[in-house]
This record gives structure tokens, C-alpha cells and sequence, in this order.
């Protein structure tokens, strides 16, 4: 079996337009490690005796971890108020760079003061506008915890950019695993063989998950260590909706950024197990790997385009967890959690039983339609 | 031994390729002739369990083949009409990996891989990519993957297709040395390969047996329907037209024509006694594509 198995990812992998695929989502993941992770895009302009100073880099990565260590903890009002204060341009310091302190007075100066402003605590000066954190993050004002989050955030979004990239990659790569032997001929010898019809149809889907799921684990882990390096642990226990780009804002209740992190995996993982069982079942099932490859495609993607949010609770939930969906996190991470009784339960957990069923039904429904294709 | 065909019918739509057949195979040689959709290729792809009849079965040693599954696959070695390939696997690497599909060990199945390799005289070029072959070469890859897990029931659909002269005999020696207690079933357009290899032939026409039986049997059959003559050259297509024509050999102004009619067809023919190729024609003259003799 394991032989089999060899030979199916060989055969899956030794193609032209896989090798390009791979080349592609490397090129793209190496890009966006660069681009948000390590070093990322941070700066900072501080006001250095009186004068505007730009910081980039790791340099600007240090100093905003600094500065959010300073203020570190729950988050209240009067933090926003004073950090707002503390790195609020003068006025003066402002035309001497050429900026409108009554228009521009927001314009960027580091993490934290940059994070209040986005979220709505600022006038176009850039001063406090009176806004209290009830009236920006509503109920889960009290829970919230401030600390650096920009390290987990970034790499949260370049991950699910690199998968919404890598579902691509494995629609290209796994849309021909059963039909390419049908383009082949290769069926009419792999049925008449003694394995053909339980072991190659095993090792076919075993050889799938493993580049699917494994790619998935080594793409994670690319970035995860590439976190590590770059940012450390820092802010793992700060809350997700006082992320800068706000990528997680909606999120109705506490959660840290690590614990984002955590169901970011899950969610990832679960929806790139259900792309695989849904390729499996597309190829088996067509005639040739070109309209495999079509039909896989706009199954994947043609979901992105449909206004689930406008549907009934339940479609909106389930439309959330289809792959193209799951993979854009952000959309789950805004349901509000499913309660039994007193416990309440995050919708992302929803993941493990739908990717467990599907990659069930996926494994069990193309091994069927293999073993029992009519070579024509 | 024996592959028993019982009522066998293969219906696509409103066409019936295969038609109501039974028969039964024991130990041998086996030719099936035919034209071209005649039902052959469906025929061989029912016995080897890779479509499904609409009505009657197909059975081994009185066990129905779909119920014996895996265990009827064991004993399945099966050469398709359209041979599939990996491009990029060696010649030594498909075999090996046909073998692991066959369910045979990998110490079996590297000698026996070398062994048939050395056979269809692949052995030189063994770890050649397979899209560097000729058309010959891959035919005859095919042909050794058919045979690699020593099978019972072997089934080859046109296997000297594509082979020069000098391959097909070495294929013919090839399956006679292989057929000792051995069901071998081979349908080909080239008649001397049947007539030369073959116990028994089977003829279909429309999905249907229209001659079973040992070669010489089934050549009875024509007795009296072949039939030769000298002819001035000027007159052959004329004669063309009108008759059945077999052979034709040019001699200066004359041509010696062989004619396939149930009458005589002119006054200085003379019965000539029929060959398996006469048999072909006779048969399948009305056919659109004609048979390569």
C-alpha cells in the first residue's frame, strides 16, 4: 500500500502545470511572508525633539511592542484617551511635514494610536472625539484586552490570502487524480487489476489528503515559525477586535489572538479537507480532467459570489462553512456562539464534524464511482 | 477451466453491440475476427468485468465474475484495444507499478518484470521514458503488463497492432509458449495471426457468433465460394465491381484474380481451396473499412 501510494503522489505531482502551481504559491507565499510577516509593513513616526522621525521595519515592530507593553491589559477608556494624547502630532510638527492638522491629524504614528483612530476614537485632527469603548465595541468593550497584536494579525491575513491561493493550487492539482486515468486509459488496466478497485482508489485518496492536508500543515507552519522569529509571542493573550486592520472586529465575544490563531488552523485545515473530498468526488465522477478541472473550479469559487448573509441563519451558516468561505476566516468568526444550555460554543468548532463528514462522504462516494466506472 | 458466456447482451441505447451471446472457453487459443463494431472490443471488455452486461453473465469455473471480483481479477491479465501509458514512467517502472496494482510482491514482480522485458525484447531500453518509444515498443510494454502476473485468463484486444512482421512472430511464439493451460482470447484484423496461433476461432458480425471452431472447421464452411482465374488486366475493374475480389496478381497484360462468390463467376474460373483470409472477406466484404490481410 505504501508502494501505491508513492506512486500516486509521483503521478500527481509529476506534471508541468503542477510544477508551475507550486512555483506560483511559493512565489506567493514568500511574497506575503515578506510583505506582512517578516518584516511586514510596520512604521512608525514618532516625534523625535520636536520633529517628525520615520521608523520602519523590525526597528518599528520593537518600538510599537514597546509601547504596547506600556499599556497592556484591559482595555478601558481612559487608555484610549491617553494614548490618543500621548501621540498626537503638534500642530506645528504637522506643517512642517507639509500635513493639515485639521484634516491629516490621524495620519499614521504607531500601532495603538493608529488602531483607536481606524476604530473611530478620533476627530480628523486626530484628537479624542469623546467616543467610550462601549460605544465602539458595544458588550465585549468590558472583556477586552490591549496588547500587540499586529504580528498575529498580519499573519492571520497573509495565511488565508496564501490559501485562498493553495485551494487553487490543489483544484489544479487533485481535479485530475481519478478522471486523468480515464484521459489516459489507464482505467481499463487499473480495473482489471486484482488492487484496482479497493487499494488504488485508497491510495489515490490517501496520496491527495497527504499533499492537501500536508501542503496545508506546511504552509501553517511556514508562517507560524516565521511569526515566532519575527514578532514572538507577544500580544497572544490580547483581544481580536483591537487588531489595526480590524480583520477579526466583528467577532461577538472575547477571543485572543491566539486562540484566533488556533481556529484559524482549524478552520483552514477543515476547509481544505472538504475541497479535497469534494475534488475527490468531482473527478471520479467526470469524464475527463478538463471538465473536472472547470467543474472543481467554479465549485470552489462560484460560492464567494452568493449573498449568504442575506439567507436564513442556518444557509448562512452553512454557506460559511463551504471551502472558499471557511478559508476567508473572518466570515465564521462573526456568528455569534451556538448555545447548549449554559455552554456556549464557538461556530468555528462546526469545522471538525462538517470537514470529518464530508471527508468521509468525499473518501466513501469516489472510491464507489471509481471501482464501478464503465471503461468506454 | 473454463470462462462460460451465457446470453450476453450489451445494449447502448438503441445500438446492441453485443447480442444474446453464449459460449463457452476452456484451455487455449482463442481468435475472435470480426470488422469493426462488430462487438469485439465489448465482448473482451465484458469478460473482463470493466462494463456491465444488460442482461446475462459471464462466469469462471461456474462462479459468476462479478461475484468473484478481486479473486477473478487475479486471474485477469488484459491488453485494451487503446493501451494506456504514464508518459514519464520508464518501461521498468511501469511494469513495476502495473505489478503492485496486480497485487504481486516486489521480488516477484522485478524478475518477472525482467523477465518479459527480455521477452518483448524491451530489456535494452527498460529505463527509457515510455513516451520515447515507437508505436511497436509500446505494444509491446502492453503486451508484457498484460502477462506479468502469470494469468488464466488472458484477454488481448488487437495485440500485433503496430508490430512489424518480425514482432508479430515473436508475439505468436510468445502466446503459444504462454498458453499451456492458459484461456488466451485475442481478436485481431491481421488473419494470419489467428490462423497461425489459434485453436479455435470465433467470427462475429453484429454482435453476434456467427461461426465458431477450429480454423480449418470454420474454412469448410466457404468450400466452393472461392475461386481463381486469369484475366486480361484491362477488364479488373470491371470485375471489381461486380465480384468480391480477394487477391490480385498482375502478370503482363493478365491478372490473376481471387473471387469470393457463392457462384462461379466467370467460365475460366476453378475452385481453389479457401484460406482464412477468404473466410474474412466473405463474411465482411459489405464492411466499410477493410481488413488488413
Amino acid at each position: 500500500m505504501i508502494e501505491m501510494i508513492r506512486y500516486e503522489i509521483y503521478k500527481l505531482l509529476h506534471k508541468p502545470l503542477v510544477w508551475a502551481s507550486l512555483a506560483g504559491i511559493l512565489l506567493f507565499v514568500g511574497v506575503m511572508e515578506w510583505r506582512w510577516v517578516a518584516p511586514g509593513y510596520a512604521a512608525i513616526q514618532a516625534d523625535v525633539n520636536g520633529h517628525r522621525e520615520i521608523i520602519l521595519d523590525f526597528a518599528a515592530i520593537k518600538q510599537n511592542q514597546e509601547i504596547a507593553a506600556r499599556y497592556a491589559g484591559p482595555l478601558t477608556t481612559e487608555t484610549v484617551k491617553e494614548i490618543l494624547d500621548t501621540y498626537l502630532f503638534s500642530d506645528e510638527m504637522l506643517k512642517e511635514s507639509g500635513l493639515d492638522p485639521e484634516r491629516q491629524g490621524h495620519y499614521t504614528h504607531n500601532l495603538l494610536y493608529d488602531t483607536f483612530s481606524q476604530h473611530g476614537f478620533t476627530t480628523m485632527a486626530g484628537e479624542w472625539n469623546g467616543s467610550t469603548i462601549e460605544d465602539i465595541y458595544g458588550q465585549t468593550a468590558p472583556d477586552l484586552i490591549l496588547g500587540y497584536s499586529a504580528g498575529w494579525e498580519d499573519t492571520i491575513y497573509a495565511i488565508i490570502y496564501c490559501f485562498l491561493s493553495w485551494g487553487c493550487v490543489l483544484v489544479i492539482l487533485l481535479s485530475p487524480l481519478f478522471c486523468g486515468e480515464y484521459d489516459r486509459h489507464m482505467d481499463a488496466l487499473i480495473l482489471t487489476g486484482r488492487q484496482g478497485r479497493r487499494k488504488v482508489p485508497l491510495a489515490k485518496i490517501t496520496a491527495a489528503f497527504i499533499v492537501s492536508v500536508g501542503g496545508s500543515v506546511l504552509l501553517i507552519a511556514v508562517f507560524f515559525f516565521t511569526l515566532l522569529a519575527a514578532h514572538g509571542v507577544v500580544g497572544f493573550e490580547s483581544s481580536v477586535q483591537l487588531g489595526e486592520m480590524g480583520l477579526l472586529f466583528n467577532t461577538p465575544y472575547m477571543l485572543s489572538w491566539a486562540q484566533a490563531f488556533g481556529f484559524t488552523c482549524l478552520l483552514l485545515l477543515g476547509a481544505v479537507t472538504v475541497l479535497t473530498a469534494l475534488l475527490l468526488v468531482v473527478s471520479a465522477l467526470s469524464k475527463s480532467s478538463f471538465s473536472s478541472l472547470v467543474i472543481s473550479f467554479v465549485l470552489f469559487v462560484a460560492p464567494m459570489f452568493i449573498p449568504w448573509h442575506k439567507l436564513p441563519y442556518i444557509l448562512n451558516l452553512a454557506g460559511c462553512l463551504l471551502p472558499i468561505n471557511q478559508m476567508q476566516v473572518n466570515l465564521l468568526f462573526s456568528f455569534d456562539k451556538i448555545y447548549l444550555g449554559n455552554l456556549g460554543l464557538n461556530v468555528m468548532w462546526l469545522a471538525l464534524p462538517a470537514a470529518l463528514a464530508a471527508g468521509l462522504a468525499g473518501i466513501l462516494w469516489s472510491k464507489r464511482a471509481f471501482a464501478r466506472h464503465q471503461v468506454i | 477451466m473454463e470462462l462460460r458466456i451465457e446470453n450476453l447482451t450489451k445494449q447502448y441505447g438503441t445500438n446492441i453491440a453485443v447480442n444474446d451471446l453464449s459460449a463457452t472457453l476452456t484451455c487455449g487459443v482463442y481468435g475472435l475476427l470480426g470488422a469493426n463494431g462488430a462487438g469485439k472490443t465489448t465482448l473482451m471488455r465484458l469478460l473482463c468485468d470493466i462494463q456491465s452486461p444488460t442482461a446475462g453473465s459471464v462466469s469462471y469455473d461456474g462462479m459468476p465474475i462479478r461475484e468473484m471480483g478481486d479473486r477473478y481479477r487475479a486471474l485477469l491479465g488484459y491488453l485494451p484495444q487503446d493501451f494506456g501509458y504514464y508518459p514519464d514512467f520508464t518501461a521498468f517502472r511501469f511494469l513495476m507499478y502495473m505489478a503492485s496494482i496486480k497485487g504481486l510482491s516486489r521480488g516477484f514482480a522485478k524478475d518477472r518484470a525482467l523477465a518479459l522485458l527480455e521477452e518483448v525484447d524491451l530489456i535494452r531500453v527498460k529505463d527509457r521514458k515510455i513516451k520515447t518509444f515507437s508505436g511497436g515498443m509500446k505494444q509491446r510494454l502492453g503486451i508484457a503488463q498484460a502477462m506479468l502476473g502469470d494469468p488464466r485468463v488472458l484477454i488481448l484486444d488487437e495485440p500485433t497492432a503496430g508490430l512489424d512482421p518480425k514482432e508479430r512472430v515473436r508475439f505468436r511464439n510468445l502466446i503459444s509458449t504462454f498458453s499451456q493451460n492458459k484461456i488466451v482470447l485475442l481478436s485481431t484484423h491481421i488473419v494470419s495471426d489467428v490462423e497461425y496461433i489459434a485453436g479455435s476461432i470465433l467470427v462475429m458480425k453484429k454482435g453476434k457468433f456467427i461461426h465458431e471452431g477450429r480454423p480449418h472447421e470454420i474454412i469448410h464452411s466457404i468450400d466452393g465460394k472461392v475461386w481463381e482465374c486469369m484475366v486480361p488486366s484491362t477488364t479488373v475493374p470491371g470485375l471489381m465491381e461486380r465480384f468480391n475480389i480477394g487477391n490480385l496478381r498482375s502478370e503482363g497484360d493478365q491478372t490473376l484474380l481471387r473471387i469470393i462468390s457463392d457462384e462461379k463467376p466467370l467460365e475460366s474460373a476453378a475452385s481453389v481451396v479457401p484460406n482464412l483470409e477468404d473466410l474474412y472477406l466473405y463474411y465482411f466484404s459489405e464492411e466499410t473499412q477493410p481488413a488488413s490481410l
